[in-house]
């Protein structure tokens, strides 16, 4: 027997728990996201906002081709060849919770003063370098997950029940010493909570809820956005970032709650954006084959798409700047790109971890970027202990 | 959808379940993240059930939205969760031991995401190089060089990862 071969057998060898998915299920589930889609079409109504007055957003109206040849004038430009990197970046970790061997820095606000995470479940704030542990959500719930911080040190998250045989989630905002569970959508037992600007908005997304919005003022209230099948990224003027189908076009969703496709590549429609900052947006838009993708940023105020078909990995972090996070590589380490295109490697904490970080394996090192500041000066994620377990890095420039 | 197309979905769909959700609970750790990618997953399925068919290899379609839920969805909560330190959710005993399953299990947790994912598509799902690399957005060349590399770690990973629960973090 080959090693594939072992390797094969005992893959499938691994008995799963019970899955609550059926067939029955699964037909009524698709049935209900049809109607759902065809009342939404129905009711939508088509903005037609092909360009405003210099400054304003250019966009395409929803339900129109997403092609950049049927705008108005929204531009595409491919990324230039990036200059010569050099080295800027410094990493350290951030304190944790004694004897946490599995640690993680997923959000910080735009200003940089809070950095929040998670160690084993137990959701952390670091407020200047000052680490607290948050409070438990309810009694059962033990495991928070942390999506977003906002600059008043609004904490979001979910926090679900560890036992198989419970299925739910629980959406929470911590502000001040406070845990407040949020209302949960009718139609989803699990949701996402994914984003928190400035005014206390909190972005969600359900399986059968598509897009869903909160705010800290009356977190018992959750009312569902039409226009998108997915969305998370989320502006401080509560403009909406996302998809329309599976990445069949990338859209947003404005501050009074019309929906807009964005520039597409001529000949290559599709994409998705993932983070909003300001006036920029990004995600990935496909790639020069049929199945691949390259990362993509969007400015929003003129239109313009710039697609960078040297980085292979969507992008999930954006700066008030254009600044963003992707790598060179399919599942290569993360990479700093400044708003001008240049790509610049991101530090392990150590020097000899450089080496290891080559090898992007489990004898090496993974790191990890969750997030960035508005000024794009300091990103947050994590980087793996080879012998198992991750530390909450902070990168500073 | 028609009827006819329903029916269609019914018949795939009762056949092919237990595979998906096994994929997606290797790929995920989880047993509620594998229903979510899972169910997820169904749901684009009945969408576009008649582009699916028409694709030929309706296998190798659904494999590919299954995967690229997990992979696309890196940016949502689930997928912060750091689970090396949990306990992995028991299951019906199969034809393996629990302490073998649970040490491949945790070998599988400690592989980078991309890693993981082609020695599932590859040895669970059976793909081919070159449909793994269509599903992972890659190179045939990159397929094999990481199948290369998880392979090679999984043999390290499995001389060295004992037979309890600390596994590395699904990332």
């Amino acid at each position: 027997m080959t090693e594939e071969q072992k390797i094969s057998v005992l893959l499938k060898d691994i008995s799963v728990p019970l899955s609550r998915v059926t067939v029955d299920r699964a037909v009524q589930n698709g049935r209900r996201d049809e109607r759902r889609r065809r009342a939404a079409a129905t009711g939508a109504v088509v903005v037609v906002i092909a360009v405003l007055t210099v400054g304003a957003k250019v966009l395409l109206p929803a339900g129109q081709p997403g092609n950049v040849a049927a705008s108005a004038s929204p531009s595409v430009s491919p990324s230039p060849s990036p200059t010569k990197p050099k080295p800027m970046w410094t990493a350290e970790s951030l304190p944790v919770p004694g004897g946490a061997k599995y640690a993680e820095a997923t959000a910080i606000d735009p200003t940089g003063r809070y950095i929040a995470g998670g160690a084993m479940g137990t959701a952390l704030l670091w407020d200047n370098g000052s680490l607290k542990e948050l409070p438990p959500v309810a009694d059962g719930f033990d495991q928070l997950t942390v999506t977003g911080v906002n600059a008043s040190g609004m904490v979001i998250g979910i926090a679900e029940n560890p036992r198989p045989d419970v299925e739910d989630s629980k959406g929470w905002v911590y502000h001040n010493g406070v845990m407040t569970v949020l209302a949960k959508p009718k139609a989803d037992v699990r949701y996402q909570v994914i984003a928190i600007n400035a005014r206390g908005d909190i972005l969600g997304w359900g399986q059968h809820s598509g897009v869903l919005l909160w705010n800290v003022a009356d977190p018992g209230t959750v009312r569902q956005v039409p226009g998108l099948d997915s969305a998370s990224g989320l502006g401080d003027d509560g403009t909406i970032g996302g998809n329309v189908g599976d990445g069949d076009h990338p859209g947003i969703i404005d501050p009074a709650g019309n929906s807009h496709r964005v520039a597409e590549l001529p000949g290559r429609p599709g994409g998705k954006i993932f983070a909003i900052n300001g006036d920029w947006a990004a995600g990935w838009v496909p790639g020069d084959t049929s199945s691949n993708l390259v990362a993509a940023r969007w400015n929003l105020r003129t239109g313009e798409l710039r697609s960078y078909p040297e980085l292979a990995e969507a992008v999930n972090v954006v700066s008030g700047t254009g600044a963003l996070v992707s790598a060179r590589a399919v599942f290569g380490p993360p990479v700093f790109v400044a708003p001008d295109g240049q790509i610049i490697d991101l530090p392990p904490l150590s020097a000899a971890g450089a080496e290891q970080l080559a090898s992007h394996g489990p004898g090496g090192i993974q790191l990890r970027v969750n997030a960035i500041s508005a000024d794009a000066r300091i990103l947050v994620g994590s980087q793996t202990r080879p012998g198992g377990g991750t530390v909450p890095v902070v990168w500073h420039r | 959808m028609k009827p006819v197309d329903e029916q269609e979905y019914v018949d795939y769909v009762s056949v092919r379940l237990p595979k998906l959700h096994q994929a997606a609970y290797l790929l995920t750790g989880d047993g509620h993240r594998a229903d979510d990618i899972v169910q997820a997953t169904l749901a684009g399925l009945y969408r576009y059930w008649a582009k699916a068919r028409a694709a030929g290899n309706i296998d190798g379609y659904v494999h590919r939205m299954l995967v690229r839920k997990f992979l696309d969805e890196q940016r949502l909560a689930w997928s912060r969760v750091l689970l090396g330190w949990r306990a992995p959710d028991r299951a019906a005993p199969s034809a393996g031991s629990v302490e073998e399953q649970d040490r491949v299990q945790a070998a599988l947790r400690r592989l980078p995401r991309g890693q993981r994912a082609v020695l599932v598509l590859r040895f669970l799902c059976d793909q081919s190089v070159e449909d793994t690399a269509v599903t992972l957005r890659c190179s045939t060349g990159n397929v094999k060089s990481q199948t290369a590399r998880a392979l090679e770690a999984m043999r390290a990973l499995l001389a060295e990862v004992p037979a309890e629960v600390d596994a590395g973090s699904i990332s």
